[in-house]
């Protein structure tokens, strides 16, 4: 769920690899190098600018972003971390029939005209977020490293609150194993997207997304009933593709209330918040 | 507060209440095409709890003496008795929308000993995928006879037809047919979640129901209520509920029996939808929460009261019978015609295509278990291309499913309604009336494929004296 939104991808592709150190950084500005091995630019005398700094908005804010994760993790509200603070029902396990069928039912009632979204939210998904605000990376940058900065958060705490729930009722030992996808217990689910590296249980895209939605909402109260309205339609087309079921899409969204003070509580949090709104002034 | 931050899961449900000044309001709100939001906001605060949910914007539904008692009402009744005996300040109780935590439902002093039934999602009843046409509009016109019909002046004038469906494109069916059809846009009514007008909807299923009914009954005056698209809000659903239902159903008894809005001399309600699967009702078999197959659900409630007072109420059967059930039916083909579409006073509709051959996708009785079981009641023409609402491969599609065969019979409905109200011709007996004059398929008659028979209007009204 890194990645760059302009250039890489944000989720899948360039995490493992690719471009994920590479991108276009925080300007989105044209790239200075050597035009011709053979001939660079190095023999013209120009003044050299010994004073040059490479400026806090110059930060590719993927990278930028990571910085969140340490004082995310050193929170405490009410004596608790995020995790004890989260504290997810476990999933269901064994899936039921009725989980399934549930999922079978949207497949066959909802996928064909849910198909566009799917396939667009399936990498890169902030960009409906982007678009909702109508706004760029370089038209906002602070909004946008709040962004990052949230979805960092978010895709930390989905691999940790999936890994927590491994070895489900019924388990033997180690290796550990977890809630499957839907498409592992029914295959003729057929995902029309690659089923995610992760396991089911919660969904990642609901708890971003609500992560997402909910931060942005307090910088855009205007802007709240369509956040979370449209955090609500990317976590449900993720069932309607056959990736989740129901209790993932509502745990993932309720994660991401329970961990969003201990967001909102970081001091680069914070500095980046009061940045981003003069954005919208 | 949303549904899903209830930590131990939920189920959406439609909980009866006592009277209380603010649900009064509410659902007079919903009367007057308010949202009941602010008015619910009181009441919210001062009822729900973190284990019960309350949905201010669903408002309130009343329920008078309760669920399972049924005022003392006849046809004749509209106007003035119906106003004193549906006053929403005499209702003793109210239907609220709640989300609740399913573990919570059995406890003994749930809601206060007042009973919850499941609010279900519900969906259109396509048909998928669509298979070849066997005929044309004037195809299912010939069969049916309408010239006959219209000879005898049996157009659909002064007919009232509610589409409670996807929504209607007035423009679509108006290139289809060659003629602008009547819509009475102030009598429409649409969810407060959606954003369109009566008549201006997207191209869908609603517009095909619409154009089966025109096909028959090109004089009616349709009513547009997309109930299908209000869907909740705040919640992980891209479905509507039977909740949502029952508020476009307050809406029509409301105008067509209290303040008679609806103007006109008979109303047909057209209802091509259902609940796809059984494991879409969340209680298990027996529970008197269930939906799909308790006859003491809410809704049975207001289809009562909208058939006491004169309407006639058609369903389709679904598109679930053995030999190619649709695909939502997830391969289920037994007990498939459920809740409200197997309920006494509806008539409920199989399919058969223009060669008098039953389409293999239509849903076959017996009914699911606990509601009548002889289910369909008659069968009406589909598969024809007609609407022309969506475009295939190979051409425009059929008009497809036991949704197409509904619409077609509540264009016979409505036809025989120009000249034989309700007040002299009751829905249950309109009922009885084209199930005696059917032509009968099959073997036994009544039987589970094709009820009493594919409809015979013209037989009909001859049977009802309004045709010689």
């Amino acid at each position: 769920m890194g990645g760059n939104w302009f250039g890489g991808n944000w989720f899948g592709g360039n995490w493992f690899g690719g471009n994920w150190t590479g991108g276009s950084g925080a300007g989105n500005g044209t790239p200075v190098f050597a035009m011709r091995a053979d001939r660079p630019l190095a023999e013209i005398a120009i003044t050299r600018a010994y004073d040059a700094k490479f400026r806090d908005a110059e930060w590719d804010p993927d990278l930028r972003a990571i910085a969140i994760l340490p004082e995310f993790l050193t929170q405490h509200i009410g004596g608790k971390q995020w995790q004890a603070a989260v504290a997810l029902p476990p999933p269901t396990y064994p899936v039921t029939a009725k989980m399934i069928d549930e999922i079978l039912v949207l497949a066959v009632a909802e996928r064909p005209e849910a198909l566009g979204e799917i396939v667009e939210e399936n990498q890169n998904f902030q960009l409906r977020w982007m678009q909702l605000l109508n706004i760029t990376g370089a038209s906002h940058p602070q909004t946008f490293l709040l962004m990052k900065i949230t979805a960092r958060v978010g895709e930390f705490a989905m691999v940790q609150l999936k890994l927590q729930y491994s070895n489900l009722v019924g388990a033997g030992p180690p290796p550990a194993w977890y809630q499957p996808r839907p498409s592992q217990v029914c295959a003729t689910l057929y995902p029309p997207v690659p089923v995610p590296g992760h396991p089911a249980y919660p969904a990642g895209h609901a708890l971003i997304g609500t992560l997402t939605s909910e931060c942005l909402a307090d910088l855009l109260p205007q802007y709240k009933e369509p956040l979370r309205a449209l955090a609500a339609r990317v976590g449900m087309n993720r069932m309607i593709a056959g990736l989740h079921y129901r209790e993932d899409i509502d745990a993932g969204a309720r994660a991401a209330l329970a961990l969003k003070p201990f967001l909102t509580a970081c001091p680069f949090y914070v500095a980046t918040f009061k940045r981003a709104q003069t954005e919208w002034q | 507060m949303r549904p899903w931050e209830l930590r131990t899961g939920y189920v959406r449900v439609l909980a009866q209440r006592n009277q209380d000044s603010a649900l009064v309001q509410a659902a007079n709100d919903l009367l007057q095409g308010i949202s009941p939001a602010d008015t619910m906001r009181r009441y919210v605060h001062a009822n729900a709890t973190l284990d019960f949910l309350i949905d201010g914007e669903f408002g309130a539904l009343p329920a008078w003496e309760g669920v399972d008692r049924r005022p003392a009402i006849s046809i004749n009744d509209r106007g003035e008795k119906a106003r004193a005996l549906l006053a929403l300040d005499k209702s003793k109780k109210f239907l609220i929308r709640a989300y609740v935590a399913p573990a919570n439902l059995a406890k003994p002093d749930f809601n206060g000993g007042e009973p919850v039934w499941l609010d279900p999602d519900v969906h259109g009843e396509y048909a998928f995928p669509a298979n070849k046409a066997t005929g044309d509009t004037d195809a299912v016109r010939q069969d049916l006879n309408t010239a006959t019909l219209q000879d005898n002046g049996l157009h659909g004038a002064g007919v009232a037809v509610a589409i409670v469906d996807t929504g209607i494109c007035r423009p679509h069916l108006a290139k289809r047919l060659g003629f602008n059809p009547t819509l009475d846009v102030g009598n429409s009514w649409t969810p407060p979640t959606l954003a369109t007008k009566p008549g201006l909807n997207r191209i869908g299923h609603g517009t095909m129901c619409a154009y089966g009914v025109l096909a028959v009954a090109p004089n009616v005056t349709l009513l547009d209520y997309p109930l299908l698209l209000g869907r909740p809000a705040g919640e992980h659903t891209v479905s509507a509920t039977i909740g949502e239902m029952m508020r476009g159903y307050l809406i029509l008894i409301w105008r067509w029996a209290v303040i008679r809005t609806i103007n006109q001399s008979a109303l047909v309600v057209n209802n091509s939808w259902g609940i796809f699967h059984p494991s879409l009702d969340e209680f298990p078999p027996g529970d008197p929460q269930r939906y799909i197959d308790n006859p003491k659900h809410p809704f049975r409630l207001y289809i009562w009261l909208i058939t006491a007072f004169g309407a006639d109420v058609v369903f389709a059967a679904g598109n679930c019978g053995k030999g190619c059930p649709s695909a939502v039916c997830l391969q289920r083909t037994s007990g498939t015609i459920m809740g409200a579409n197997a309920y006494d006073e509806v008539l409920t509709l199989a399919g058969c295509d223009i060669n008098d051959t039953r389409v293999c996708y239509s849903s076959q009785g017996p009914s699911i278990a606990g509601l009548p079981p002889q289910k369909p009641d008659i069968t009406a023409y589909t598969q024809f291309l007609g609407s022309k609402i969506q475009r295939g491969p190979r051409g425009f599609e059929p008009d497809t499913g036991t949704s197409a065969a509904c619409a077609v019979a509540s264009g016979c409905v409505a036809a025989l309604r120009t000249r034989r109200p309700p007040t002299a011709t009751d829905s249950a007996t309109m009922i009885a009336t084209l199930q005696a004059t059917a032509r009968p398929m099959g073997g036994a008659v009544p039987n589970y494929d094709d009820g009493y028979g594919i409809v015979r209007p013209v037989a009909a009204g001859r049977h009802l004296g309004i045709i010689p």
